[in-house]
């Protein structure tokens, strides 16, 4: 039983700590609080401030901490609390453990830590973790291997240093050449996330307006042929056709296929969407969606499902066309629904003041333009902190009570009004707008735009897209949520900073370095693959056989560049240190020549050089005597030339 | 070698066997290269391939490309670690040293040294006898530099002791390889008989009744002696004879001179014991050569065809040790020892 040193211990904790960190971040609240002081426990080990735990306590702490974790979790069943407990289990282990092995084996685990993270988050600074972690791990398991050492030894940090630098080419080759196969092997069950910024499931009021307190990225698109109006930038995204008179709901069901008949009434144009993970089955793509990724089909009210939610930044091309016409065969179910007791119970006087409409005679178009004069004639406001109301329903409390709110507001209570009238609607949820970058040429939607709006099918018309916050404030449409909010800083920090020119460059270069980093790290699948093979024209072979052929010649490469590193040529090291001597020489310009023997070369050194002479002849006089003397020269004769020859 | 006697040999000893075949002996100075390190996987090592796989698995199923990245990295971490472990032993040179003979149930010292002829520094180099597990002791080697190392091992037997097996190893730097080479020492240590319990006085003969044999105790021989004065030292002077006040006062080192007719003819015989056995025999020959040295008094030795003249001293004490050390060993029961101690591992 070999115990662990002090020394081992605290690279040890260096490396989990440095590990468990972004771990910390995704865990909820008080289990990364709990961890971290179990981490700290560790530590205390580590500087020897607390002895070895007696077995009782020991058994306490894990108790508890398995408690707490299936009280949050319940049974570990999927990649986040399967994560989870690996990372409370690592961050118990140091507290407990004496022997070097077990050491060992919670650094392998820690390797595995690492990709845990990139199962979910695949981020720039990320990357830059990895290389960190891997390192630290690597220096942590050298430690276990040393005896007594200061804690930045050469003896520690060198040797993953070489390790990791000399793996770099054999993992750039491996990750460009090493098959990859198409969709997921095997799928946990989905767990539901917390705190996920991004178009939510259920359309509550004020879903939508605490997205746009974040500048995060949600897509990015470059458009083969030119840029779409900003007017027409819909990027549709989940449709809510359920409403049980407080929260709108998407009608679930499996991606039947639509019953829709789109005709583009305009010549198609393609556009490719980078879409960020955001967890949810839905695609994002410009309303209204002429085609389907290969992975993905439509669901009746044509939103554009995958078969998995999409946990990884996912590259799809799609089409888009000027105009169309979007008949339905036959309704679907939920569109045609109109409202139901419930929903007409919690809002009375909505539901009242709809059938008012249609008892007046108003239909459709007529219909929709009571509606948005409506909302255009009463003081209604558009604003991102609407007043509470003491209504029983959300859609009464906005039109008779606050009058005041944002899109989800308008898009719901307009729903809601022409269903009750008898005009088949429904909600979409999706982002309006995006900014071009000045230098990737391409279009950036954050979750700022996040947008919410009606669709209204007309019997002569088909589905038409309404939008009830235009007749609010017509600007949202056209120059984006940065115009309507100018002064109010408190959430515009970002855009507010980016007056400053320079912060602007910033931002852009990195959303350029971003943008590249999604295209050719994370969106590397097997279609770039393909496309990489084809160009250097190895499409052709087998790519199993030739990775099967490439593997043992890689290895033989690594091999032979590790032999010239390491120095196992058989060149002994008089000759070494001789050679590195004229060639020091030779870069101040006194190169020996190839006919030129060491004395000769010395004596010459002496004549041009007179400074060097002394040295010279020493350093040909030892270094004559090391490879052609009749005894073997002895270490203080070696260490001699070498102190010669570095001089 | 009939069949019968092979049947008794597992496998495992008859692996050990032809293992013993081709590990080499080291006489001289002697480089260690590829052709005599062997490198496998540690079980850390095979857990790291069991990690290794996992992630890929876990990279495939979520499309991962960040934990592709990860476990192609990983993968070169571990090939790369093969070369560096390997190039941690080899290139080392190991040199046999002297040896010093010991007594029966003492330890014999095998000594050899490990020199660093390259500029880098060996790390973590373990060593232990290839039959006591897993190397424990550990140091580190810089570049141009050599230690020493002397290890250990109870003689149970007089004669020749040659050393078993010494395993030199090494899983550095990751722990997840490890590489070894098993080589024996050519020289032997000779192991003096055990002596016997003292109590049995030295045998003198008188100097002047020629074949009249006077057994008288150990104390009374030296108060026989008469003091005659000191001379300097002179090497092989037993240390009992030296005057060490003197020397502790600040003098020079010098010897007592005793003048005694008992002492000088000690012949140890053979014929003339009282024990039955030959290594009763001689572990009591052997008591009796220590006392006499210690007593600091001539003596001489007679064995079945053997016989060494009157002396005293180091050179003395050794010829007459290792005769009895080598009394009837035959070349054939060395041989048998050291593959029992190969088999019985």
């Amino acid at each position: 039983m070999e115990m662990l040193t002090p020394l081992a211990r605290r690279w040890l904790m260096t490396a989990l700590s440095a590990v468990l960190l972004p771990h910390l971040l995704l865990l909820p609240g008080w289990l990364a609080v709990f961890t971290g002081l179990v981490l700290g426990l560790g530590w205390g080990r580590a500087f020897e401030l607390i002895p070895k735990p007696p077995r009782f306590y020991k058994f306490i702490l894990f108790l508890v901490a398995l408690l707490g974790f299936f009280v949050t979790f319940g049974f570990p069943a999927g990649r986040t609390s399967g994560s989870a407990l690996l990372v409370l289990m690592a961050a118990l282990k140091p507290f407990e453990i004496e022997q070097r092995k077990n050491a060992r084996h919670l650094l392998l685990l820690c390797y595995f830590l690492v990709a845990a993270y990139f199962f979910s988050e695949q981020a720039i600074a990320a990357a830059l973790w990895l290389f960190f972690a891997v390192f630290l791990i690597t220096s942590a398991l050298t430690a276990l291997e040393e005896e007594d050492k200061p804690f930045f030894s050469r003896q520690i940090l060198i040797p993953a240093l070489i390790l990791l630098s000399a793996s770099v080419p054999v993992a750039l080759v491996l990750f460009l050449l090493f098959p990859r196969l198409p969709g997921p092997l095997w799928s946990f069950p989905e767990e539901r996330r917390v705190a996920v910024t991004g178009l939510p499931e259920e359309l509550e009021m004020g879903s939508i307006s605490r997205l746009v307190r974040s500048s995060k990225v949600a897509l990015r698109a470059e458009f083969d042929g030119p840029l779409p109006a900003p007017e027409k930038l819909y990027w549709r995204g989940p449709v809510f056709s359920l409403f049980d008179g407080r929260v709108w709901r998407r009608a679930q069901g499996l991606a039947t296929g639509s019953s829709s008949n789109l005709t583009p009434l305009a010549p198609l144009q393609n556009y490719t969407v980078t879409l960020e993970a955001h967890h949810q089955l839905w695609l994002l793509a410009l309303d209204p969606p002429f085609s389907a990724p290969p992975d993905s089909s439509f669901s009746p009210a044509r939103e554009v499902l995958r078969a998995r939610p999409l946990h990884q930044v996912y590259r799809y091309r799609m089409a888009l066309a000027e105009n169309f016409k979007w008949f339905e065969k036959s309704l679907a179910e939920e569109s045609l629904q109109m409202v139901t007791a419930t929903a007409a119970m919690r809002n009375p006087r909505s539901f009242e003041l709809a059938r008012s409409w249609a008892d007046s005679g108003l239909v459709e178009e007529a219909l929709v333009d009571r509606l948005l004069a409506l909302f255009r004639q009463a003081p209604f406001r558009y604003t991102l902190e609407p007043p509470l109301t003491s209504a029983s329903g959300p859609v009464d409390g906005f039109l008779f009570q606050s009058r005041a709110g944002f899109c989800e507001h308008y898009a719901g209570a307009a729903a809601f009004l022409l269903r009750a009238a008898g005009l088949p609607a429904r909600v979409v949820a999706g982002y309006l707008g995006g900014e071009i970058h000045p230098l990737g040429g391409y279009l950036v939607v954050r979750q700022y735009s996040a947008h919410a709006w009606v669709e209204v099918y007309f019997k002569d018309q088909g589905w038409v897209r309404i939008d009830p916050t235009a007749a609010v404030a017509p600007e949202r449409v056209e120059f984006g949520i940065a115009a309507l909010f100018p002064e109010n800083d408190s959430f515009f920090s970002l855009r507010e900073g980016a007056r400053v020119d320079w912060l602007l460059k910033l931002g852009q270069y990195r959303d350029l370095a971003e943008f590249y980093w999604n295209y050719w790290v994370l969106g590397y699948g097997p279609k770039l693959q393909n496309v990489l093979l084809g160009r250097l024209g190895l499409l052709k072979l087998n790519r199993w056989i030739s990775v099967l052929i490439g593997l043992p010649f890689l290895a033989l490469i690594a091999g032979f560049v590790m032999l010239k590193i390491v120095g196992l040529e058989k060149v002994s090291l008089e000759v070494k240190l001789y050679r590195g001597y004229y060639r020091r020489l030779a870069r101040r310009g006194f190169a020996r020549k190839l006919s030129e023997t060491p004395t000769a070369y010395a004596q010459r050194l002496g004549r041009e050089l007179p400074a060097e002479a002394e040295n010279a002849a020493a350093v040909a006089d030892l270094y004559l005597r090391l490879r052609y003397g009749k005894e073997g020269g002895t270490g203080t004769q070696i260490k001699r030339l070498r102190w010669l020859c570095g001089r | 070698m009939n069949e019968e006697e092979r049947v008794k040999f597992s496998w495992r000893q008859r692996f050990d066997l032809w293992l013993a075949g081709r590990r080499p002996e080291v006489s001289s100075a002697s480089r260690l290269s590829h052709r005599r390190l062997y490198i496998v996987p540690t079980r850390a090592g095979l857990l790291f391939a069991l990690v290794l796989l996992l992630i890929l698995v876990g990279a495939a199923n979520y499309g991962s490309s960040m934990a592709f990245v990860l476990v192609f990295l990983l993968l070169g971490v571990g090939i790369n670690a093969i070369w560096l472990t390997h190039a941690n032993l080899s290139g080392l040179i190991i040199e046999p040293g002297p040896t010093r003979p010991v007594f029966v149930g003492e330890e014999a010292a095998f000594r050899f040294s490990l020199k660093n002829p390259q500029l880098r520094t060996r790390s973590a180099l373990k060593w232990s006898w290839y039959d006591a597990g897993t190397p424990k002791l550990c140091c580190q080697l810089r570049g141009l530099s050599e230690v020493n190392i002397s290890l250990t091992k109870i003689a149970g037997q007089r004669g020749w002791f040659s050393p078993p097996p010494i395993c030199l190893a090494s899983t550095w730097p990751l722990g997840l390889f490890y590489v070894w080479t098993v080589f024996r020492l050519t020289p032997k240590v000779l192991i003096y008989p055990q002596p016997a319990k003292p109590g049995v006085a030295l045998p003198f003969k008188a100097q002047e009744g020629g074949g009249k044999t006077l057994f008288a105790d150990s104390s009374q021989v030296l108060g026989n002696d008469d003091f005659v004065g000191l001379r300097p030292y002179r090497i092989g002077d037993s240390p009992g004879r030296l005057d060490w006040r003197a020397l502790a006062r600040g003098g020079k080192l010098q010897a007592r001179e005793f003048q005694g007719n008992s002492a000088d003819r000690l012949i140890l015989d053979w014929w003339q014991l009282g024990e039955a056995g030959v290594e009763a025999r001689l572990s009591r020959l052997c008591r009796w050569v220590l006392e006499a040295e210690v007593g600091s008094c001539d003596y001489g030795l007679r064995l079945p065809g053997l016989e060494i003249a009157l002396g005293f001293g180091a050179q003395h004490r050794h010829q007459v040790l290792r005769a009895l050390a080598l009394f009837k060993v035959s070349y054939q029961s060395t041989v048998i020892r050291a593959q029992s101690s190969g088999a019985s591992r």
